[in-house]
């Protein structure tokens, strides 16, 4: 009976009593674990999704700035007949059988493939050639006939009708010369008789585009004629036949992808032929069910098709997967129906994920240097505080364990309040994080919090301990503190070597992320912590001989206890050095991005803005002029390639002209260069010919005497890249042109540049988005606009996300191990204090004491801190090439501004002046009575 | 004086110490002179191999005008002289010559061959070394300045003859005295300019004319200097690879900084792109040889170290005495240290010399590196300052108090120990974790070159040194384990085991250097297993078979003659291929000769089975031997019918394809086979090519070929399998699809509507589909995403596309360099060509295996025309140069094995002395002599058992770790798909860890000898005391 009551009364003070009492006694060091806990298990549910999702962004960006026309699978093959030519085949056999077996092709493909590939497009295109005649009179044209079976379903006849099918045959029309030239030969001696056998037959029917119709002077009703003889290109057999423009067409969408793809169809397009005059030439639709009726002519004829690829079906894909899909539909390409041949397909979005890839390695290796730090703090923080709070419990297990807890009893229970405050936290932290950032579900989203929430339950449960006196492993460890301190040394030395030998790029492509590579700013951290630790004493050391002379206990008592028993420890030092250095690290590496962004930016652009077209008229150059907010504009007219020469050496160059006056007021020119010097004209050349010409040299250029005046660099974004000459615009007519820019360089008031894009677009689109002939494309590029669009670019916004998280946490984590420290080194204060007030010091004075444990190191560990986070950048950019990010030609070197960085040391000093305010807060809420007994016993 | 007294009783230790120094000064000095020695020779033999335009390079620029040229050469000629950097000279041989760039047009007064003033087009030099490097063909040297000589070649070609009188623009005339070839071609010195010198027209100058330099104002062009400057492949030095590598830019940049108004300069010739491997060769002999230095260094620090600490401990006592008498820590460390010296620094000179000696009888003095040197110094500086350390450290725990450490002082250094335990394993596993993920010592650099990184090259070393102290840090467990054992055991049985387990931390000394010595031993074993196995198979995978002959223009027959061991031989074609986006090799082989010539690599290349997957069932109508001629009848179903022109297409046994015009006679169509030379020609009839007339409908053509001339008379040839017009571009597009085969073994078409005339190709039509079978390799399958099965077409570099099936993917295609690409059996493959209307590929590849390699290589060889290229599966130069580091790595484990022989005969002796009280007291107990002889040899031979097997543990696991990147690191031209296989030299392994048991063995025996003598002794002096 009695048995059963002590029973029932030991169940009554298990577990959960004893858990709950705990918990109530000392809550402070609990809360700040599990906010820890909170903090790591948000990083780690958050931060493999983020990068997830990062590099999806970043796959989705290149797809999408390569463009639908790249991104398509596309391909060309010969167009083979398969059918005899009576009777004449029908649609179905002419293009039923290739239309099914390319559709068909799709549907094997794989996921994801399969649903970003749409439906194929295809057409056949016949060799181009010459027409010979227009309505009689001689014209100087080409022609292309193309057929394409759902061609109406595009186009919109604006004029004539569509054409109809032509029911002549080839075949028939080769009997027909030959009946022709037989007669041609009976008749021989009777010229003017012969008849051609082109004029017997129908002409074909086409239909030709609106502005290929206007650039050749074509309407609808004209008969246009081609002969063999006029052939330019003597490989393409061309049958005289006759043509007839049945009506001109203008596309339902001019901004289908369609077009794009089969960009010759719409403009007509100039033929350059060597040796010859050149002549504009056109696509014309013929009706589909025509070319069944060629035999001759289809022997050069293609067929080109493309299969359009979304980026919006492929966002999120699993990248290799996709390459490797690509890669197989690559190789294998598409065996056309009964022997109609193969087709190879190609496409540019394999590069685009490659490219993708490429820059996600870079960027791991960048951010995995970046986060290495902060975590390393992370770990050895959330290590400070569960010691903390198991010493906070060391009195109740020594005092369990006398009364008859087994050891594995006590340390499950620690465990298991570990894991009340990880485990839910936990599981609600993850479920958060999935349904807020949905990614593909990588393991490695699952697995990481999965440890993070283990861990403390875990270490809860190895660093509980029972004995009265302190552990043998305890001392051990703190003997071969000095030898794991030479390690860390020594790791830091070694992968510093590496990091500056290997350099982080290369060895990123070639191995991925190097773990050694990517600790050093958490090794280099570790290590000035350790130096800080070990060298502070030394200082504080004069601190301690002139405390003694002086009035009131405390200064002494706290300067020989920061020498002896840190407060800090090496986690709080390590915290405050990483923290800062972070912070300090990240705030230099933001400016030094977002300048060389805009360096990159300035260099592409070339001035405050640029625009850039085929031509430029007078008009739009006066509307340029006009607009509000440009101040200077440089017209900029490329002519070449013309020679250079110097009496023993030629060189190819381009001539670049323009007005020297305004250019100098965007670049620094050496010299003045509008005025003949001795009869020669001054000029200024790219440094890259500096090899064969001297300033003062003399050369030649189109019969015109030249004297070198200058050099600018090559890359001075005035057009060409190498190889040119700059020439003021007044000397255009001696370099036999006429003044024309095709590009303007435009200085800008500053104010008003961000918004200038659109009245310059404005400006220069007035009269030169389609001319009629050819479709042309002016485009306006500011320094604000580049630089905006770059810095939207994934890779850049992750590397800018990923440096501001990392300052944010190092700080969070920087507050949280002070208090922490502070807490921890509460028992040893304690017994001092407990001392210290028995012998009537009165409270307040407490908390000077914990101020002199603190504040020196914490000063030491923040001025250490400053300079490494200065430091930390050169070795960041030394080892890492970041153009890859930003672009632009120059590396990238750190970039000091001092407003941002007092401005990160000041807010860095006042939260960890906060910190320590709450850290002495708690700190000397300390009655002398318990630490005292507790001391005795 | 004391001095010498207090080194004479101890005269042992200090003969190990001196024998330590001797061996390592002796390696450092050895070792890297034959590192060096073996470097440059790879470095001469790969420079003397190169020929033509990748041997060298030369400078272009004009001519300076009249007494500044001599000036301009001065100049160019000291730029090159200064490229090594350090102001000695890099051994080039630099030749210079005038030439005009383009053609020069001179007038020719005419002569026999082309009478009547003419103009003729030459290149005009003047070239100092002619007459030393060119054969005259007619006529004599010039003598004077208006006499001329021209090339033989272009002479033809110009036709001009000795004797003929040519005037320079200027009218200036000159006479042609005389003509000539250059004696080699490929000489560097001419730069693959053998075109312009052997007569072959280039960029439409047919050759040089050699004039005097006075004439040059007469031809009225300013010619450009041409200096042309190869190494002097016979003094080249190693390290002398990288500036010559760089040294045609250097010379550039030098020159153009040097001059105020700096001319054009121009530079050509590849030797920049044809050293860079040579150079990775030598690179990485050195990364290879340069791990198993470090185990050896390591291994040398401890046996100092130990030897330091047991001259001390002997000398405890003597030295409390000295200590109480006055002598100061610092006398005791001059003192010991002088002593060492007078040991060591004799050593180190002895050893460096030997060696430099041996290093100069197999090179060169040069070859004596000065790092070689400078390590030998370091070794008697250790040697000495850890000595004099160790007398000093005793001197001071003496003057502490002689009584033994306490206990904080052990704790103290056991903590120590753990924690240098700690720091090594630590650092192993850095090293190492870089050393697996790099896979190599040889790491990118920041500047986008390769370097050894001395992380991970220390890999091996750490590794041995961390595995072997944590076996022996396990030794306490093994000796609770052997006490407990001891405890069962009856007699004095026990003793040798209670002994062992008793052991101080000087007996783990010599576990530690055993363990060291036989990882060491193993680790040589396994490097030079697996880097044998991996070259050799390497070798195998890019070579195919044993010996393949190359000639694209058809193997020659005297090439085809049986080879000395030839086993089998067939046919070989390979070309460029594509799949998709990955260009890669075609090799295609008769399928039933795969399984007899392919070299088979475990797992990697499986001949019999690849010669299984691409087996094909067709059967290829085939000639009798001895037929001279062929005929084709045609039997039509209309006169008129027969085919306006007929061309049949044959294959002989060398896989060449021909395609021969057959004249039409009142018989059929016939034509004359080939005359065969020596072997009989084997032809294979493999399609026919006609142009046919405008045909009716439902016109059959059918045609009989017949052998003719055989000695049975003639031989109606029987076809076998379908027939029919291959697709493609035909003249008549519209009318192919009316032409249908005539099936069932017949030879003819149908026409099945309209007018088909043109021309078409009949060929047989594989039973099994016209997709040719293929088997890809591994890593191709993985780049084109292709899986068996697959139908991808097959892109022949420069032909067109191949509709082809993947059979198989085998790790690797044999004969391919890279070991990726296509294989393909060569009927199938022609067949499919033709059928693709790609035009006819012939095998271009003679592929032969044989049981003598050497014999067939050499024999092939000297058989081979010029142009033919002849390759074995034998070791290559780049072999004997890479091989090099396995000669290292043996050396370095023989030297860890001396070493540690020495250590353990020094441990032995140390004990001899240490422990004679301890035999009077057993030998007083009733041990015998034999029993106490025998129990100390036990408790060593247990002892060092230990020992080996914690080596074989340490050395069996780190080698399996990192053995393979290592030996691949220096494998010539690795394959990526082929792995390299983990594989440990039994012979060698064996008989060198069968040598060390065996003088561990003598070492035993003696000290049992020696023990029983101190037994005896000890009853002696009982008797007499």
């Amino acid at each position: 009976m009695s048995a059963a009551r002590r029973g029932h009364r030991t169940r009554r003070w298990t577990a959960g009593r004893l858990l709950w009492r705990r918990a109530r006694t000392r809550p402070a060091a609990t809360v700040l674990v599990a906010a820890l806990v909170l903090l790591s298990l948000i990083v780690a549910a958050a931060v493999p999704r983020l990068v997830e999702r990062q590099s999806a962004a970043e796959l989705d960006y290149q797809l999408r700035s390569i463009g639908a026309t790249a991104r398509s699978l596309q391909g060309v093959t010969d167009y083979r007949s398969l059918w005899p030519t009576e009777p004449p085949p029908n649609a179905d056999q002419l293009y039923g059988a290739i239309d099914q077996s390319l559709k068909l092709e799709r549907l094997d493909y794989p996921e994801p493939l399969y649903s970003a590939v749409g439906e194929p497009n295809w057409l056949v295109q016949m060799p181009r050639f010459k027409l010979e005649s227009r309505n009689g009179a001689p014209v100087d044209l080409g022609l292309q006939l193309t057929a394409a079976e759902d061609y109406l379903t595009r186009i919109r006849i604006v004029e004539g009708g569509t054409p109809s099918t032509w029911t002549e045959s080839e075949a028939d029309l080769e009997e027909l010369e030959r009946e022709a030239a037989e007669r041609e030969a009976a008749a021989a001696g009777e010229p003017g008789e012969a008849t051609s056998g082109a004029t017997a037959v129908a002409p074909i029917d086409i239909l030709v585009s609106t502005s290929s119709a206007t650039a050749m002077g074509l309407k609808p009703g004209d008969l246009l004629g081609a002969s063999a003889a006029a052939n330019a290109d003597p490989e393409v057999p061309v049958t005289p036949l006759r043509y007839r423009v049945s009506g001109l067409y203008e596309p339902i969408d001019k901004g289908d992808q369609y077009w794009l793809q089969f960009a010759d169809l719409l403009p007509a397009t100039e033929i350059l032929p060597y040796m010859a005059r050149p002549y504009l030439s056109t696509a014309a639709f013929v009706d589909p069910l025509t070319i069944g009726r060629f035999t001759r002519s289809l022997d050069g004829a293609k067929t080109r098709l493309y299969y359009p690829v979304s980026a919006d079906a492929l966002n999120g894909a699993d990248p290799d997967l996709l390459l490797r899909q690509l890669s197989t539909v690559v190789s294998l390409g598409i065996t056309l129906p009964d022997q109609a041949g193969q087709l190879n397909l190609g496409t540019r979005t394999d590069d685009a994920i490659e490219e993708a890839l490429a820059r996600g390695r870079t960027l791991a290796g960048l951010l995995a240097m970046l986060a290495a730090a902060p975590a390393g703090v992370m770990l050895a923080v959330l290590l400070l505080g569960i010691q903390a709070v198991v010493r906070g419990r060391r009195s109740d297990l020594v005092l369990a364990a006398a009364r008859g807890a087994g050891e594995l009893r006590l340390r499950l229970l620690m465990t298991l309040e570990g894991a009340l405050i990880s485990i839910p936290a936990g599981v609600i932290v993850t479920a958060l994080a999935t349904l807020l950032l949905p990614t593909e579900q990588s393991a490695v989203g699952f697995v990481l919090p999965a440890i993070v929430a283990v861990a403390p339950p875990a270490l809860y449960g190895l660093l509980a301990d029972s004995r009265p006196d302190a552990g043998r492993t305890g001392s051990l460890l703190s003997r071969l503190r000095a030898v794991a301190e030479l390690a860390v040394v020594l790791l830091t030395a070694a992968s510093l070597f590496l990091l500056i030998r290997r350099g982080l790029s290369t060895s990123g492509q070639a191995v991925g992320v190097d773990p050694l590579l990517s600790a050093v700013p958490l090794l280099l951290a570790v290590t000035v912590g350790i130096a800080v630790l070990r060298g502070f004493p030394v200082p504080l050391r004069g601190a301690v001989r002139s405390a003694r002379g002086r009035r009131g206990v405390e200064a002494f008592v706290g300067s020989i206890r920061a020498t002896r028993v840190p407060t800090l420890g090496l986690a709080g030092v390590l915290a405050l050095v990483v923290g800062l250095s972070i912070a300090t690290f990240s705030a230099v590496m933001l400016t030094t991005f977002d300048t060389g962004i805009e360096r990159a930016a300035a260099e592409s652009v070339g001035a405050d803005a640029r625009v850039d077209a085929p031509l430029l008229t007078a008009d739009e150059l006066d509307a340029v002029t006009q607009v509000d907010g440009v101040e200077h504009v440089a017209g900029i007219q490329l002519v070449g390639p013309r020679t250079l020469g110097s009496g023993d050496s030629d060189e190819s160059i381009t001539i670049v002209l323009s007005p020297t006056a305004e250019l100098g007021t965007l670049r620094t020119l050496p010299a003045r260069l509008d005025a003949e010097q001795d009869g020669r004209i001054p000029v200024l050349l790219s440094d890259d010919l500096k090899e064969e010409f001297t300033e003062g040299s003399s050369a030649i250029v189109s019969g015109q005497p030249l004297t070198v005046v200058g050099f600018l660099p090559a890359d001075s974004q005035l057009g060409p890249t190498h190889g040119w000459i700059l020439v003021d615009s007044s000397f255009s007519d001696r370099m036999s042109v006429q003044f024309s820019p095709s590009v303007l360089l435009i200085g800008a008031d500053p104010a008003l540049l961000p918004q200038l894009k659109a009245p310059l677009e404005a400006a220069v689109h007035a009269g030169a988005v389609d001319q009629g002939t050819v479709i042309t494309r002016s485009s306006v590029s500011t320094v604000p606009t580049m630089t905006a669009l770059r810095k939207s670019e994934p890779s850049i916004l992750g590397v800018r996300i990923g440096l501001g998280a990392g300052a944010l946490l190092s700080v969070l984590l920087c507050s949280i191990t002070l208090v922490l420290s502070t807490i921890a080194a509460g028992r040893e204060r304690g017994r001092v204090a407990g001392i210290l007030r028995t012998l009537g010091l009165p409270r307040r004075r407490l908390r000077s004491l914990i101020a002199w444990e603190l504040g020196p190191v914490a000063l030491v560990s923040l001025l250490a801190g400053a300079v490494l986070g200065l430091v930390l950048p050169y070795i960041v950019t030394a080892a890492v090439d970041l153009r890859p990010f930003t672009e632009g030609t120059a590396p990238v070197a750190p970039v000091l501004d001092p407003t941002t960085i007092v401005g990160v040391l000041a807010l860095f000093s006042m939260v960890v002046l906060g910190s320590g305010i709450v850290a002495v807060a708690i700190g000397d809420r300390i009655a002398p009575s318990t630490t005292l007994k507790m001391g005795s016993s | 004086m004391l001095a010498l007294k207090r080194l004479r009783p101890r005269a042992g230790l200090f003969l190990a110490l001196f024998a330590v120094v001797l061996l390592l000064s002796g390696l450092a000095v050895g070792l890297t002179g034959y590192l060096s020695v073996a470097g440059n020779a790879g470095a001469r033999t790969g420079l003397a191999a190169l020929s033509g335009n990748d041997g060298g390079f030369r400078i272009i620029t004009p001519l300076a005008d009249g007494a500044d040229a001599e000036a301009q050469d001065e100049r160019i000629r000291a730029a090159i002289a200064t490229l090594r950097g350090d102001g000695r000279a890099l051994p080039v041989i630099v030749s210079r010559d005038i030439a005009t760039r383009d053609s020069v047009s001179l007038e020719s007064s005419g002569s026999a061959a082309s009478p009547g003033p003419h103009a003729v087009g030459v290149t005009i030099a003047s070239i100092p070394d002619l007459e030393g490097r060119a054969d005259l063909t007619g006529g004599r040297w010039p003598t004077s300045p208006d006499e001329a000589t021209l090339q033989a070649d272009a002479a033809d070609r110009l036709r001009i003859a000795v004797g003929d009188v040519l005037a320079l623009p200027d009218g200036t005339p000159m006479t042609v005295v005389g003509t000539w070839r250059v004696r080699d071609p490929d000489d560097p010195r001419w730069l693959g300019e053998g075109s312009m010198l052997v007569g072959r027209p280039l960029l439409g100058s047919p050759g040089f004319l050699v004039i005097d330099p006075a004439l040059w104002p007469s031809t009225g062009v300013v010619p450009e200097a041409r200096w042309t400057v190869q190494p002097d492949a016979a003094r080249v030095t190693a390290v002398e690879l990288s500036a010559l590598r760089t040294a045609s830019d250097t010379v550039g940049a030098v020159i153009r900084a040097g001059e105020e108004t700096p001319g054009r300069i121009v530079q050509s010739g590849r030797l920049r792109l044809s050293i860079a491997p040579i150079e990775r060769n030598v690179r990485s002999t050195a990364a290879v040889a340069t791990a198993p230095l470090i185990v050896v260094g390591v291994l040398g620090l401890i046996m100092l170290l130990e030897l330091a600490r047991v001259l001390e401990q002997l000398r405890r006592e003597e030295n409390a005495l000295l200590r109480a008498r006055g002598t100061t820590d610092g006398q005791f460390e001059l003192w010991a240290g002088a002593e060492a010296a007078a040991a060591v620094v004799p050593a180190a000179a002895i050893g460096s010399i030997g060696a430099a000696l041996a290093i100069t009888a197999i090179g060169s003095p040069t070859d004596v590196s000065p790092l070689g040197w400078a390590l030998a110094g370091v070794v008697a500086a250790v040697a000495i300052g850890a000595v004099a350390a160790s007398a000093g450290r005793e001197s001071r725990d003496i003057s502490r108090g002689s009584a033994p450490r306490g206990m904080a002082a052990q704790r103290a250094r056991g903590v120590v120990g753990i924690g240098a335990v700690l720091l090594l394993v630590l650092a192993a596993v850095v090293a190492v974790s870089q050393f697996l993920l790099y896979g190599s010592p040889l790491v990118p650099t920041a500047d986008g070159g390769v370097a050894i990184d001395p992380l991970a090259v220390s890999a091996p070393a750490l590794a041995i040194a961390a595995a072997g102290l944590l076996l022996v840090a396990a030794f306490p467990l093994a000796a609770r384990a052997i006490e407990r054992i001891a405890d069962r055991l009856r007699g004095f049985r026990f003793l040798p085991l209670r002994q062992l387990a008793r052991r101080s931390r000087a007996a783990l000394t010599s576990i530690l250097v055993l363990a060291f010595a036989v990882s060491g031993v193993v680790f040589a074993a396994a490097y030079s297993g697996t880097w044998s196995a991996g070259a050799a198979e390497t070798r195998a995978v890019r070579i195919g078979t044993d010996l393949r002959i190359t000639d694209d223009g058809g193997i020659p027959a005297e090439v085809r003659a049986p080879a000395p061991g030839q086993t089998a031989a067939a046919p070989g074609l390979s070309t460029d291929g594509q799949i998709g986006d990955s260009g890669t090799t075609i090799v295609a082989l008769p399928h039933a000769a795969i399984g007899a010539v392919v070299a088979t690599v475990a797992g990697a290349v499986d001949p019999a089975e690849l010669g299984n997957q691409l087996s094909d069932a067709d059967v290829r109508p085939s000639l009798p031997t001895d037929a001279t001629g062929v005929r084709v009848g045609v039997t039509s179903t209309r006169a008129g019918d027969e085919p306006l022109e007929l061309r049949i297409l044959l294959s002989d046994s060398s896989g060449s394809l021909r395609e021969l015009s057959m004249q039409r006679t009142a018989s059929g169509y016939t034509a004359d086979l080939p005359a065969s030379d020596g072997e009989p020609a084997g032809w294979t009839l493999r399609g026919l090519r006609l142009e046919l007339p405008a045909v009716r409908v439902g016109a059959d053509i059918e045609f009989d070929v017949t052998a003719i001339g055989g000695a049975g008379g003639d031989a109606r040839v029987r076809i076998e399998g379908r027939w029919e017009p291959a697709p493609g571009p035909l003249a008549n597009p519209s009318a192919k699809s009316d032409i249908v085969g005539l099936h069932a073994g017949r030879l003819g078409v149908h026409a099945a509507a309209g007018d088909p005339g043109g021309s078409f190709l009949l060929v047989l039509a594989p039973a099994s589909g016209t997709l040719v079978p293929i088997v890809i390799s591994q890593g191709l399958a993985s780049s084109s995403g292709l899986e068996v099965g697959a139908e991808p077409v097959v892109t022949v570099v420069g032909s067109g596309g191949l509709p082809a099936v993947v059979v198989g993917i085998s790790p690797v295609t044999p004969g391919s360099s890279s070991g990726e690409g296509i294989l393909a059996d060569l009927a199938t493959f022609q067949d499919g060509v033709l059928r693709a209307n790609l035009g006819t590929l012939s095998a271009n590849q003679w592929w032969v295996s044989t049981d003598d390699v050497d014999a067939a290589g050499m024999a092939a060889t000297a058989a081979a025309p010029i142009g033919v290229e002849v390759e074995t599966r034998g070791p290559l130069e780049a072999d004997l140069v890479l091989g090099s580091a396995r000669v290292v790595v043996w050396i370095a484990a023989a030297a860890t094995a001396a070493l540690t022989l020495l250590s353990i005969a020094a441990g032995l002796l140390t004990e001899l002395r240490g422990r004679r009280g301890e035999v009077g007291v057993l030998r007083s107990l009733g041990l015998n002599r034999h029993e106490q002889g025998i129990t100390r040899a036990l408790e060593w031979g247990v002892l060092l058992a230990l020992g080996l097997i914690a080596g074989i543990v340490a050395g069996g696991l780190v080698s399996a770790l990192l053995v393979g990147s290592l030996a691949r690191a220096a494998v010539p031209g690795a394959v990526p798909g082929l792995l390299t296989p983990f594989r440990i030299d039994p012979l060698e392994g064996g008989a060198a860890l069968g040598l060390l048991a065996l003088a561990l063995a003598i070492l035993l025996l003696g000290t049992a000898r020696a023990v029983s003598r101190q037994a005896d002794a000890s009853v002696a002096d009982g008797s007499r005391g």
